[in-house]
């Protein structure tokens, strides 16, 4: 395993912000926790480049406990976030010649390359870049030197679409042999490359499935009643996110099989005129989820 | 990455919950049925594949493997994968896409409220459609 | 590594070190320019504020390259990075050195060797200042610079040590250590090295921050603990510091003189404190000086229950006193000729109120140092031309700008040199012309270092009369060592304070 998280807590003062949390991102994964906004998905990768500590649990890297990572470890991780601080006053290409000889294995014909692809002026002070630019100065500095496990937290809040193209195909011509750790909001840009997903959920992790898999067990059932039928007042656990409108009921099913499907729904509804099984794509079960736990919470 | 040359002609539309891998192969097929890409031709790389498209690498790599492993191409040393003359069809595929296939199509087509008539200008107005693409690729 | 990082922070900051040093050139060059006889008088000021700035700005520029690659963050790129915090850590302590140790001792062996120092007493007084700095102000700076976030945060925590240590000031009255004296000096030194040390290591190791914070608030209250302690509490440290040597019998004699009349010689001002005036019989050894450190008055009952206690501050004739043959801090020889002595002591206002009436018994314990000559030199001083006097640095003699009656002499002092010096005028036979001049001075030495020499114009030594030829003729000069430390107490028995006063032998 690359991650591994167990029972891991973190409070701050009397304030819980993940409590019980485990997932496992194997190696050569592209693992996305997604989740809402003060989900913890931030204190959790804080938590695995040892900026914070955890409360409680178990959290290792590479097998070593995150609060023991030495330089060793950290010259094979590479890490982009929405909220780094690159120092200002350095030019990139001064900072980049000062990074490089802390990295055994910096390539500095990938270094040249990724700089001339993403065309960042070599000369001009990081203080001088717009955002956009300063990410794609912070990606070379991640990948040139060809890690192991590549953390991205939100590395694409606040970038106009071409930007965000360049960053994902830049990732991705370099994704071989690299486990990827990604939080992102942007579902959309990420789905076609991610391999699992874990979804964060106010502390907790409230599922961990391959894409495929997650894939294949939520799909949106449409269901047109009959004109003189009542909605049940309450739905299978499985059932979440329920729309009703005329006739037509809505609802994703978290837990779909397609042979069971017909008597599911006759079980609850009865005798039902139409139903329709659509797969969604991640964005839509982001918010199928994060509506249910809202509601939930209430 | 550069957009105009050596532009990825497959016509390729993520759908929501489906697999990337099965899309992906319909799409290469596709165009090389329709003449898109044409024998002899260099197919993109793994890694131009995964960034064209916005796929994960692996997930590129299996799927040049099995069209290699297919017939449709041809992995050769110092220059790439390259396109084949469509591999010749294996026992069994026809009866398949008579069979299941068009079953599955007639059913959906019936369950939608299409008539025969309809589904029929389908076919033919897709069948057509290949043929003027290989057309226009024949006359080049 | 810490190479290549402090490379990187040189290229960064060098604007900081240049500013430092350009400081620290013109300290140097004023103090050369001022010369022996700091002239001119005015420059003073305005080079005790440029050594400050060139301090603040050192201060300042670690802070900020300490920031540069900040502690207290979590989100700075270099947390990510695998630079190893050891690395950090020496290359911020490296850039200190550079701005605060390097120039400091650059500089001041300059100033020594120009003042005509030998090289090897100058390269150990300049080391030392360096280290010096270092430690008062390159620690502190490195100690803040982890702590905080920005530089605003650190020139809060400045300015509330400020405000604190003025406060402080007003509180205890105006009275702090003594800061020139190596105790309170070694007592700050060591808490700024080990408040440091575990600062950088629990902020570069742990970024624990909470404990470090602690841990720099309790060191300033033991620093600020030490420059307030009070002057009773430090002398008792100072006598577990003695030589030890005790003389066997002591070289003078203070006793009550309860036949004298005080010789009123002038009306002092109504709105004083009190001051009474104890007449005391002294006699010197001949070639001794004795120099007063310390004055413990108690005030007992006739049963002996103590009533009141204090130290005297020696005062030096301000106000004008009302009598004449007022005793000051030294006693030579000289002193023996007089009548009557009077000890001058200032009481508060209410403590003489309570015992001006009641006979008490009084006693004065003296703290006092004695000096026996060392070596005596023959030089000639004519006026305007800086000699090197072996045992005692590179002197000059000057007429007195004040006064054109007085010659006085002054010196860089070397590292030997002693606090007394007895100077006689000879004529021309060889015969001294006089009696000796005696003068103490309270030069600070630190373990046989003086680095007055390297910091500050020429310090007055002694002054002769020019009636006797001084500043044509040669000299006698006799440097004292000191002999020894002991206490002597005067006791008068039934006396009312209102009997001491200036009035009672009116």
């Amino acid at each position: 395993m690359m991650i591994e998280a167990r029972n891991v807590e973190k409070r701050f003062g009397s304030y819980e912000a993940l409590s019980g949390l485990s997932f496992s991102v194997a190696e050569g994964s592209v693992y996305a926790l997604i989740g809402a906004n003060g989900a913890g998905k931030t204190t959790t990768i804080k938590m695995m480049m040892n900026i914070l500590a955890p409360t409680r649990g178990d959290l290792t890297l590479m097998g070593t406990p995150s609060r023991e990572l030495t330089s060793y470890h950290f010259s094979q991780i590479g890490y982009v976030s929405e909220s780094q601080v690159l120092p200002a006053q350095m030019a990139v290409g001064a900072y980049l010649d000062y990074l490089r000889p802390f990295y055994p294995n910096w390539d500095e014909a990938l270094e040249r390359a990724m700089l001339e692809r993403f065309k960042l002026p070599v000369e001009r002070k990081i203080r001088a870049l717009s955002h956009g630019m300063r990410i794609k100065v912070a990606l070379v500095a991640a990948l040139a030197f060809k890690p192991k496990l590549l953390v991205l937290d939100e590395p694409f809040s606040g970038l106009d679409p071409l930007v965000r193209d360049d960053l994902v195909e830049s990732v991705l011509s370099h994704a071989e042999d690299l486990t990827i750790f990604i939080s992102s909001h942007e579902l959309n840009e990420i789905e076609s490359f991610v391999s699992d997903v874990g979804f964060l959920d106010q502390g907790r992790l409230l599922f961990e499935n391959s894409i495929e898999v997650l894939n294949a067990r939520i799909r949106l059932i449409r269901v047109t009643l009959q004109s003189t039928a009542r909605p049940p007042d309450t739905f299978p656990k499985a059932w979440i996110d329920p729309c009703m409108s005329g006739n037509a009921l809505s609802f994703v099913h978290t837990e779909f099989a397609e042979d069971r499907l017909t008597s599911e729904i006759a079980a609850v509804f009865g005798d039902v005129k139409f139903v329709q099984a659509e797969p969604l794509d991640l964005r839509s079960i982001f918010t199928a989820f994060a509506r249910a736990e809202q509601i939930r919470g209430r | 990455m550069c957009h105009i040359i050596n532009m990825t002609l497959l016509d390729y539309k993520p759908q929501p919950g489906q697999s990337i891998f099965d899309a992906v192969v319909f799409a290469a097929k596709r165009a090389f049925i329709s003449g898109d890409y044409l024998p002899g031709q260099e197919f993109p790389s793994v890694r131009a594949l995964a960034a064209e498209l916005k796929i994960h690498p692996n997930t590129a790599h299996k799927i040049i493997q099995h069209l290699v492993h297919e017939g449709w191409l041809e992995a050769r040393p110092g220059i790439g994968t390259v396109v084949c003359e469509p591999p010749q069809a294996r026992p069994g595929e026809k009866a398949q896409l008579l069979g299941h296939e068009v079953e599955a199509l007639v059913v959906g087509a019936r369950r939608v409220g299409l008539t025969q008539a309809e589904l029929l200008d389908a076919i033919i107005e897709r069948w057509n459609r290949i043929d003027i693409a290989r057309g226009i690729q024949n006359d080049d | 590594m810490w190479l290549h990082i402090l490379k990187k922070d040189l290229r960064l900051h060098w604007p900081y070190l240049v500013a430092v040093l350009a400081l620290k050139i013109a300290s140097a060059s004023m103090i050369v320019q001022m010369g022996m006889f700091a002239q001119p008088l005015q420059l003073l000021l305005p080079l005790g504020l440029i050594e400050l700035a060139c301090s603040g700005a050192a201060g300042f520029a670690i802070i900020l390259v300490v920031q540069s690659d900040p502690v207290v963050s979590n989100n700075d790129d270099w947390l990510i990075r695998p630079i190893r915090r050891i690395d950090l850590a020496l290359d911020k302590i490296s850039f200190a050195v550079l701005v605060t140790l390097l120039p400091t001792f650059v500089f001041n062996l300059g100033v020594g060797l120009m003042h005509g120092l030998d090289a090897l007493p100058a390269i150990g007084a300049a080391a030392y200042t360096g280290l010096v700095t270092f430690i008062g102000v390159g620690l502190p700076a490195l100690a803040i610079g982890t702590i905080t976030a920005s530089w605003r945060q650190a020139a809060g925590i400045v300015f509330a040590i400020f405000l604190t240590w003025a406060v402080g000031l007003i509180i205890a009255d105006g009275q702090m250590a003594d800061l020139a004296g190596w105790p309170a000096q070694l007592a700050l030194q060591i808490i700024f090295v080990i408040a440091t040390a575990l600062v950088l290591t629990l902020q570069y190791r742990r970024r624990n921050t909470a404990t470090s914070r602690g841990v720099f608030v309790v060191a300033a209250m033991c620093a600020f603990a030490v420059i307030f302690m009070p002057r009773i509490a430090a002398y008792p440290s100072q006598r577990i510091s003695a030589d030890g040597k005790v003389a066997e019998t002591d070289p003078i004699r203070l006793s009550f003189d309860d036949k004298s009349k005080v010789e009123v010689i002038g009306e002092g001002p109504q709105i004083m404190p009190p001051v009474i005036y104890v007449p005391l019989k002294v006699a010197v050894d001949p070639d001794r000086i004795v120099t007063v450190n310390n004055i413990n008055l108690s005030i007992d009952s006739g049963d002996g229950k103590p009533l009141y206690r204090s130290t005297i501050s020696l005062l030096s004739g301000q106000p004008p006193h009302q009598v004449s043959n007022v005793l000051g801090d030294t006693f030579d020889g000289s002193s023996n000729g007089h009548k009557s002595n009077y000890q001058a002591i200032n009481l508060p206002a209410d403590v003489f109120a309570k015992f001006k009436n009641t006979p008490r018994r009084v006693s004065l314990t003296y703290h006092l140092s004695s000096y026996a000559p060392a070596a005596t030199i023959k030089a000639s001083l004519p006026l305007g031309v800086p000699q090197k006097i072996a045992g005692f640095g590179v002197c000059e003699a000057q007429v007195s700008p004040v006064n054109d009656q007085v010659v006085e002499l002054y010196c860089f002092p070397a590292t030997d040199s002693s606090n007394c010096i007895a100077a006689t005028v000879l004529d021309l036979n060889g015969a001294s012309i006089g009696a000796p001049q005696t003068r103490c001075s309270t030069t600070a030495m630190q373990s046989g270092l003086n680095t007055k020499a390297l910091t500050e114009p020429g310090q007055f030594v002694v002054a002769l009369p020019a009636a006797n030829g001084a500043g044509i003729q040669s000299l006698t000069l006799t440097t004292y060592k000191v002999a020894g430390r002991f206490t002597q107490t005067v006791v008068l028995p039934q006396v009312r304070l209102k009997d001491l006063t200036a009035h009672a032998g009116a």
